[in-house]
Order: structure tokens, then sequence, then C-alpha cells
């Protein structure tokens, strides 16, 4: 692990994946990070610096994201919200950047009236998803009787073969959704891509985390208005 | 297949070493210091223990049932059994003050999975029975010297005050039940929903900016000529908290250790625990903290007596992990005080009585137990274990004894006769 004062330079870690290249796009837009030449399609570089040198970005899973920042290896992330509820990392958030905006919802096939009368009535639901902790902590909030299945993806799968009777998933349009024969019966909670740090980066760096902070935060909200 | 529990580790003797060379030099810090060590049952009371423990550390404890049905746990910290022992044990309050220190282990269950240990050795101190700021200020005294001495060089403490927080917090014209939510939520460091709730819960622009301001507050005692003109006019709590800060910083200048001291205002820490100064120590080689503390005055009154109190907990496994990365733990020279002894099969007898005498001179001393191995074998194998002495005894005479030094390569003729 490199050392981190406040001359050497920023570290940024980003997340790969869908939220890339939106993620690419904001800091440059933002002109606060210089020149980033980077081409997704023909690079397979997974540490690259701004033409300036004044930054270090690193390309992780997207959620292994905060693992870099917790450590202290990246001094700032960008995590999609739903990978922050699911881990429970030591890390602050600090800006939503509004990027890749969905939710993570409970969906069935069935008819949203019979699957809330089996909720009502406590009947045992299987339940597949990527997110075993928001499910349990969602069941538990809403006194569901529920067995949960952990997935890696294709969650939609699990109820058309009869391995779950509902998913708790993520949503960004609906059309996955849709062409699966599910319907989303209860909206659990909004996702967006929010910027995050580790308590020490927070500290040592504060003046240059807040920089960062400012100067997306700028965009973030033109890109909202518009 | 895994033959060991997750997050519980075999330690080989390199590390063992290491950690031991850690402890060593905390513990000769303590001591010069006045706090004697204190030990605390592995094993406690759940319905007990808890008084004193808050939700976070409760979840994450191990948790057993004994022979007769009752619930027990290995104990998560070390701060809440010697609580106990203060509020159960002791003299009554008034009866001057305790000061302990422990070098020991603690169980916690992983709280994500950066971190994969369960089992953690910590070393502390607590100072038991005093509500002032010098006693605050000792304790990060000691703190700081422990870590120097272990060999720490880049690090800082941050002091800051849990009172401070909490009468910002006791200030804001909201409902009890919103200030445990912005609570929750400054704990969870989540400043995205902080902010949202700070409009949403209609604050004015001076009550949100003083929040949302608050990690602003970090660096020398400036920030508290800053901070105390801020509050001295509407918050009398804040400005006394903001007095304390300044007193404990002062007396680390006295100690002439304020170069690793900051004021950070905007220090989080388990604010329903701490009642007054809070601090941790940092290196920039970690995203975590390496040692952390405060003062405790409610603790103790859980387990049926009022003893104010501030301690200090350093993480060993941490410290080793930082000084192998500043290369500080001793680097594998040969060590001089170490010695191997060969010897002809038949003057065992005078190997016995040589080794005997140079442990006696607070040597580690070394026996050849392979009779008759080839002495490159015996030289290779002392290298391994940091030997800086070969000694090869071929005749009865101990006024001529070979002696190699490994470090050197050179050959000496040592007299180990009677005149030594």
């Amino acid at each position: 692990m490199v050392k981190k004062t406040e001359d050497s330079i920023m570290t940024i870690a980003l997340p790969s994946g869908r939220l890339f290249q939106s993620t690419i796009d904001l800091l440059k837009k933002s002109g606060y990070f210089g020149l980033i030449d980077y081409n997704e399609k023909t690079d397979r570089r997974l540490v690259f610096y701004n033409q300036e040198e004044t930054f270090q970005f690193m390309i992780t899973k997207p959620k292994d994201n905060p693992t870099y920042v917790e450590c202290g290896v990246a001094d700032i992330g960008i995590a999609g919200k739903d990978i922050l509820l699911e881990e429970k990392k030591d890390v602050y958030e600090l800006l939503d950047l509004g990027l890749g905006a969905c939710h993570i919802v409970l969906a069935a096939s069935r008819a949203r009236e019979d699957v809330m009368r089996d909720i009502e009535q406590r009947l045992p639901l299987k339940i597949a998803t990527k997110y075993p902790n928001i499910s349990r902590n969602y069941c538990i909030k809403k006194g569901i009787n529920g067995e949960i299945i952990t997935l890696y993806g294709s969650v939609e799968l699990a109820p058309q073969v009869g391995l779950a009777d509902i998913i708790v998933d993520l949503v960004s349009t609906g059309k996955t959704l849709q062409q699966n024969h599910l319907r989303v019966i209860d909206e659990i909670t909004p996702i967006s891509a929010r910027l995050i740090t580790n308590r020490i980066s927070y500290k040592t760096r504060h003046r240059q985390v807040n920089q960062v902070v400012q100067a997306l935060k700028k965009i973030v909200v033109q890109t909202n208005d518009t | 297949m895994m033959n060991i529990i997750r997050g519980f580790q075999d330690i080989l003797p390199e590390n063992m070493e290491k950690r031991r060379f850690c402890e060593n030099r905390l513990r000769a810090v303590f001591k010069k210091w006045g706090y004697q060590e204190i030990d605390t049952p592995t094993l406690e009371y759940y319905d007990f223990l808890i008084q004193g423990i808050g939700p976070e550390l409760r979840e994450r404890m191990f948790k057993l049932l004994n022979a007769d049905g009752e619930i027990i746990v290995l104990r998560p910290d070390m701060t809440t059994p010697i609580a106990r022992i203060a509020a159960t044990k002791l003299g009554k309050t008034g009866d001057g003050f305790h000061k302990f220190y422990y070098l020991n282990h603690v169980f916690r269950k992983v709280a994500n999975n950066t971190e994969d240990q369960q089992e953690f050795h910590q070393a502390g101190i607590e100072l038991l029975g005093l509500n002032n700021r010098l006693a605050d200020a000792e304790v990060i005294a000691v703190a700081i010297q422990a870590l120097v001495n272990a060999g720490l060089k880049n690090f800082y403490i941050d002091i800051g005050s849990a009172r401070f927080f909490n009468s910002l917090m006791d200030q804001l014209p909201i409902i009890a039940e919103r200030k445990k939510t912005l609570r929750k939520t400054i704990m969870n460091k989540d400043f995205v929903l902080l902010e949202k709730l700070l409009f949403r819960y209609d604050l004015s622009r001076q009550d949100r900016e003083t929040i949302l301001r608050l990690p602003h507050w970090r660096g020398d005692e400036s920030v508290i000529v800053e901070a105390e003109q801020t509050f001295q006019q509407n918050n009398l709590t804040a400005s006394l908290a903001l007095k304390e800060v300044k007193e404990v910083y002062q007396y680390l200048r006295m100690y002439g250790l304020n170069r690793y001291a900051i004021i950070d205002l905007g220090i989080i820490r388990n604010f329903d625990y701490y009642t007054g100064i809070v601090f941790e120590g940092y290196t920039g080689y970690m995203g975590s903290a390496i040692c952390g503390g405060g003062r405790y005055d409610h603790l103790c009154q859980k387990f049926g007596k009022d003893i104010p109190s501030t301690g200090v907990a350093i993480g060993i496994e941490k410290l080793v992990r930082v000084l192998a990365q500043e290369n500080q733990v001793s680097k594998g020279t040969l060590n001089r005080r170490k010695y191997f002894i060969r010897y002809r099969k038949d003057l065992i007898q005078v190997a016995f009585i040589l080794s005997e005498q140079l442990r006696n001179l607070n040597n580690i001393v070394e026996m050849e137990l392979e009779i008759e191995r080839p002495k490159d074998q015996a030289i290779q194998y002392s290298i391994d274990k940091k030997i800086r002495y070969l000694i090869d005894i071929q005749s009865e005479n101990l006024d001529q004894v070979t002696r190699y030094d490994l470090e050197t390569n050179k050959e000496e003729k040592v007299s180990y006769g009677e005149k030594n």
C-alpha cells in the first residue's frame, strides 16, 4: 500500500460496467480532473492517470468499489447505494451523483392482492435476490415470513421456474420484469450512485476531498435540472 | 478443508515475535506511567455484560450456552469488564483513582467482508475515578508515548469532544425522534441523507451549516479560537466543551507532544457511549483508526457505581501491520545475544557447561541437538534463527574456543576459561 499524505496524488476508484461511461463523462464534464484519456472499448488498463498526473484512477468491480475505499487504497470511490446498503462498509457517503437511478423492488408473477394476502397471513414466501441483507431487513420491517435464496444474477428467472415466489431486485425501466411476466409489488428503496470516501482520507485530505465534492455537486445539480 | 475457525489465526514464530515486540514496548510505557496490569475472564454472563455494551457491539458478540443453559459471551472489549470490576470490586467513590492497563484478546464477529478477523489483540489503559482534563490528557499522552516506543513514526491523534457534538444536537429545535434519526445518520456517515434530513426538518441555515461544517473544524488551537467565536454567544455547553478540548491540547503542549495532536471537532465516535473528550489515532497507511478512546463517565454506573473514567485501546494487529509497512520492526539482522553451540560428540558435557555459562550472562543459547550434523547445515540453521555466533567445541580446553561471527564471517579464538 502506498503512503497517503496531503502531497501525494488523489486516488479515485471507478466502477466498471454499467456506471463506468457515465462516471467518466461526469468527471470530464466537471472540468476538475484535467484531461482523462481512456477508451472503454479498447483500453485494458486497470490503473491510469489523468494527463496532468494529479489523479490516479483505478477500475474496480462495482461491488468491490467500497472495499478499495474502506481499506484506504483509494481516497474516493463511486458506488451504487444498493451495494452500500447490502455490504455495510465503513465509508462516508458524500454526494448523490444521480447516476444509474433506479429502484430496489419487490416483484412477483402473481397478482398484487394475492401476494399481499399471503404476506398478511404470514405464509412462508421464497424470495430470490442478489441482496440477502436488504431482503432480510425488508422482511423484518414488513413482517414477511420470507425464506431468502441468494442468487448471483438473472433473478427474474427464479419465479418462472418455481425456485422462488417473489424476487427482490434492481429495476430501472421495468422491461426485464415485463418480459418475464413479473410486476412490481412494492418499491423498497430508490438507488443511485454515491460518491464515497474513507474516514482517514476524509480527515487528512479534507480540503481536496471537499473540492472534488464541490466540483461534482455543481454539475450534478445542473444535470438534475435539465 | 478449513481446519481453523474463520477470523481466528495461528501465529507462527516470526509474526509472534513481531507482536510480542510491540506488546512489550507498549507495556513498558504503561508501567512507567504507573499503570498496573489487570485481567478479566474471557467468558462473561451475557445478561450482566450487556448492561454496559452498546447495540452495535452487542450484535457482534459471540454467544454461547453453558451447562446450566445460561447465555455467556466471549468478551468483545476490555473496557466494559474493567468498568464492571471498578463498580463491583473496588472501594467507594471518592476513594481516589485507579490506573489499569491490559494486554489481551477480545472477540467480535466480522462486521463486513473487508476485515476477516474475529479475534483481536488489544493493549490499553483505563484511568478510573477522575473527571478532569489532566486525566484526559494523561491517557492521550500515554497512548502517544506507547506508539512512539513501539517505533511508530508517522501518526496523529485527533482529539474532539462528544460533549460538544451532543450539545449541538440538544440545541436543535426539533423533536427527540428526529434528533435520534440525525444522530444515527451521522453515525452511519451518510452525508447525502443528512443534508436531505436537515432540509426536511426545516432547520435554519445557520443550524444546517453548523452541522455540515463539523469536519472543517480540524487543525491546531486556532480551530478552537474560531469555534469559540461561533458558539460562545448561543451555546454555553458547546463553549464549555471547547474549553475542555483546549485545556487537553495545552497539557499535551506542556508534555511536548502536541506535534502528534490534532484538534478535530468533527470526529465521529460512538457518542451514546462517550461523554467528554474523545480521540482516535491514525497513520497514512490505513483506512481506519489504529487506536481510539475517550471519556465514558456513565459506564460504571450501569454496573452500580458512578465512577468517571477515561481510557484508550490500541489494536495490536493493526500496529504490527503498520510497523511492517514503516519498516520499523527489526529487519532480520542477526542477534548478537544469540549463540549456537556445536561440539565433538565426546565433549557434550563441556558444551552443556558452556551453554549454561552463556545463558547466565543473559544470552539465548541453543545446543546442537542433531549430533554430528555437518557444519554448513548448522550455520544455515543458525542464520535462519537470527543467531549471530556459532561456537565449535573441539577440545576440553575452554581457553581457546573457536567462535564464528556469522554476521562478519570471521573466525576468532575466545576464552571461556575460569578466569571469566
